[in-house]
């Protein structure tokens, strides 16, 4: 499964590792065995698995922190793997759990280092500063004079991020770099630096032993298991829905179909029909439409088609027939927006108690209806679509190279 | 990314920034110790003039022989220590280096040795073996103060978060630069303790140096012992403590003024 996965043969390699071994001198087995990787421009690519399993070493020997024992590296084409290794990291952005912000020097002073090390006049440093304190959510008048102990753990790894990213390097490594923040703000972080890649298209590296973090971060995750072996090296949907061997699917867990519903959004699944009414119908106009349909209840909107009331023949029958829609039936609760994934909509529909979810648009404009079929229908395709692909490459495969 | 807004948390700021500012001293801190040692002097100089003291005693408490003696003294301290950073501090960065690891011990065992041997022995041993005067005091004080540089450098070096360092090297700063500007300036707090614990070890082994002819204010003092002169060796005791509360008071200030701001 180390081969390039077919749908990113058109990206460009960013980095490639070629049969990379690192041996510790005293160990009996390498730490790093024989591993290969392309790694494409643009893209984060995780290097997740269990403690222990050579994923720092291995990221680290891509900025030659650990210098191979053999086997090459390749950044843009071009073979690193005996160059000057202080002038490679410096276009190496590097980023590591404890951040390691120098103490003694301000925020500034820290984001400056590696402009500095490249020689850039004062003027281009502060303004670079300033832009970056920006870009992290950190106003640069109130933090660049600071000291990194006057900054909480959070703002210490937003200082972090900006100045692994302070020459501009086409490449990032960040070695768990969320790993030591409380749970609300680690997903606070995940989600700004996910916006932020949106903008900034660097080739991202990172190390995390969270698979749920994985998934959640990656465009492409290598799942590594004992020596840095890659189990599985795939996107993060692939991997879920056709889990390589028991090491994999072991890994990823018992959650792997509720990580997946995670993945999926409503926009991606076809959405039901269901009959409605306006809140100007009479109980009779109603009473027509829930005849004239299988459902069991009719779903009334207002004037902007904006959903308000369930209303079903019970309701109907128990309240007297000049009582406006609007105030009888049940609350039209479970709304989602099509970018909501499934999995916040089987949460919605848990949290108000209803098996389906009403889909409306940005101005809460009725759009549809999922239920909870839906979504089990929309996982098992997911499965079969993926097995059906599987199946139609190892054909080829056979026919090809006669691959067993 | 959304900013957590300025005007919130400039006040915690100043706080954190005042707090910073208070472990340097006030100006009440600053004054104390020089007040003291003054009184402390003034004392002195009224309880030697009040006192009828016969021809010789006067000759050896004069102001004159008291400063040139003080003065011998303080050339004794300042070199020996000055020997000190220079021998210690090299040796000491050099023992934290990955390569030296295996040497470490062998070679703390070395400086040890210094340490271990009575200060009066060391002297003499320098004196017999070598010749009188302040050269050998010089070295024997050396190699008598070296080993709490020694040891603060290395410790000092050694508390440097690894991961400062990993980061620093990961962004691309050669060994040279990190031990320049990251290792050093983070070991300076732990390192000027050693400064100071070798500075107060010289100023008072330094009495010992009128044994060979080095001079000093050993020399008021051991007059006083020949002499059987009580008011003598206690002048020439209480002017040794003085001096040695003035230069570590001094070793103090240097020390809160060569401590990185923001640790």
């Amino acid at each position: 499964m180390t081969d390039a996965p077919a749908a990113a043969a058109d990206s460009t390699v960013k980095i490639r590792l070629e049969d990379l071994v690192k041996h510790f001198p005293g160990q009996s087995e390498p730490a790093v065995d024989s591993l290969s990787l392309d790694i494409y421009e643009g893209e984060i690519v995780i290097l997740v698995g269990p403690s222990g399993c050579g994923k720092t070493t291995t990221m680290k020997l891509i900025n030659r922190l650990i210098e191979p024992t053999s086997g090459r590296i390749f950044l843009d084409g071009t073979d690193v793997t005996h160059s000057n290794p202080d002038q490679l990291r410096r276009q190496i952005g590097y980023v590591i759990q404890q951040i390691g912000l120098f103490p003694h020097q301000t925020i500034a002073d820290n984001i400056a280092t590696v402009p500095r090390l490249l020689g850039w006049d004062k003027k281009r440093i502060a303004a670079r500063v300033d832009e970056l304190l920006e870009t992290v959510g950190m106003d640069p008048i109130a933090y660049r004079r600071r000291y990194p102990k006057e900054l909480s753990g959070g703002q210490r790894q937003r200082v972090g991020v900006a100045r692994a990213m302070s020459a501009d390097p086409d490449v990032m490594l960040m070695d768990e770099p969320f790993g030591a923040i409380d749970p609300i703000t680690r997903d606070r972080l995940q989600n700004e630096f996910l916006r932020l890649q949106e903008q900034i298209k660097k080739t991202i590296i990172f190390v995390t032993h969270d698979i749920d973090e994985a998934i959640k971060m990656g465009d492409r995750i290598a799942i590594l298991s004992e020596q840095s072996h890659v189990a599985q090296y795939d996107t993060p949907e692939r991997i879920l829905v056709n889990p390589a061997d028991d090491f994999v699917a072991d890994f990823i867990g018992r959650g792997a179909s509720l990580k997946r519903i995670g993945l999926s959004r409503v926009r991606d699944i076809e959405l039901q029909e269901w009959p409605t009414v306006p809140d100007s119908a009479s109980h009779e106009e109603l009473r027509r439409a829930l005849e004239s349909t299988d459902k069991s209840a009719v779903l009334v909107l207002d004037s902007q088609r904006r959903p308000q009331r369930w209303v079903n023949l019970d309701h109907l029958r128990r309240t007297p027939g000049n009582r406006a829609l609007i105030e009888i039936g049940l609350p039209a609760d479970a709304v989602v927006q099509p970018h909501a994934t499934l999995s916040d909509t089987l949460n919605e529909m848990l949290t108000a108690r209803y098996s389906l979810a009403i889909v409306v648009d940005a101005a809460h404009t009725y759009q549809g209806i999922v239920d909870i079929d839906t979504i089990n229908d929309a996982v098992r395709g997911m499965r079969e679509n993926e097995r059906g692909r599987l199946r139609a490459a190892n054909e080829q495969g056979e026919g090809v190279a006669s691959r067993p | 990314m959304t900013a957590p807004a300025p005007q919130a948390s400039t006040p915690t700021a100043e706080v954190r920034a005042s707090e910073i500012d208070r472990r340097r001293r006030s100006l009440a801190g600053y004054l104390f110790m020089p007040v003291l040692l003054t009184v402390v002097l003034l004392i002195v100089v009224w309880w030697v003039s009040s006192t009828d003291l016969g021809f010789t005693a006067q000759r050896r408490l004069s102001m004159d022989s008291a400063l040139t003696r003080g003065w011998r003294h303080i050339q004794l301290t300042i070199v020996s220590t000055a020997g000190v950073l220079a021998i210690a501090v090299p040796v000491g960065i050099l023992l934290t280096r990955p390569f030296a690891r295996r040497i470490t011990p062998s070679a703390i065992a070395v400086f040890n040795i210094g340490q271990g041997v009575p200060s009066i022995g060391l002297i003499a041993l320098f004196a017999l073996w070598w010749a009188i005067g302040f050269w050998p005091a010089v070295v024997a004080l050396i190699a008598y103060s070296a080993l709490p540089v020694l040891r603060n450098t290395m410790v000092g070096l050694e508390q440097v978060d690894p991961s400062v360092i990993e980061s620093a090297r990961g962004m691309g700063m050669t060994r040279l630069a990190v031990l320049a500007r990251i290792e050093l300036p983070l070991a300076i707090p732990v390192m000027m303790a050693g400064v100071r614990t070798a500075l107060v070890i010289n100023v008072g082994t330094a009495t010992l140096a009128t044994f060979i002819g080095a001079g000093g204010l050993g020399e008021i003092i051991n007059a006083g012992i020949v002499s059987g002169n009580e008011l003598i060796t206690v002048v020439g005791s209480v002017l040794t403590a003085v001096l040695a509360l003035l230069i570590d008071y001094l070793a103090g200030i240097a020390e809160d003024h060569l401590r990185p701001r923001g640790l």
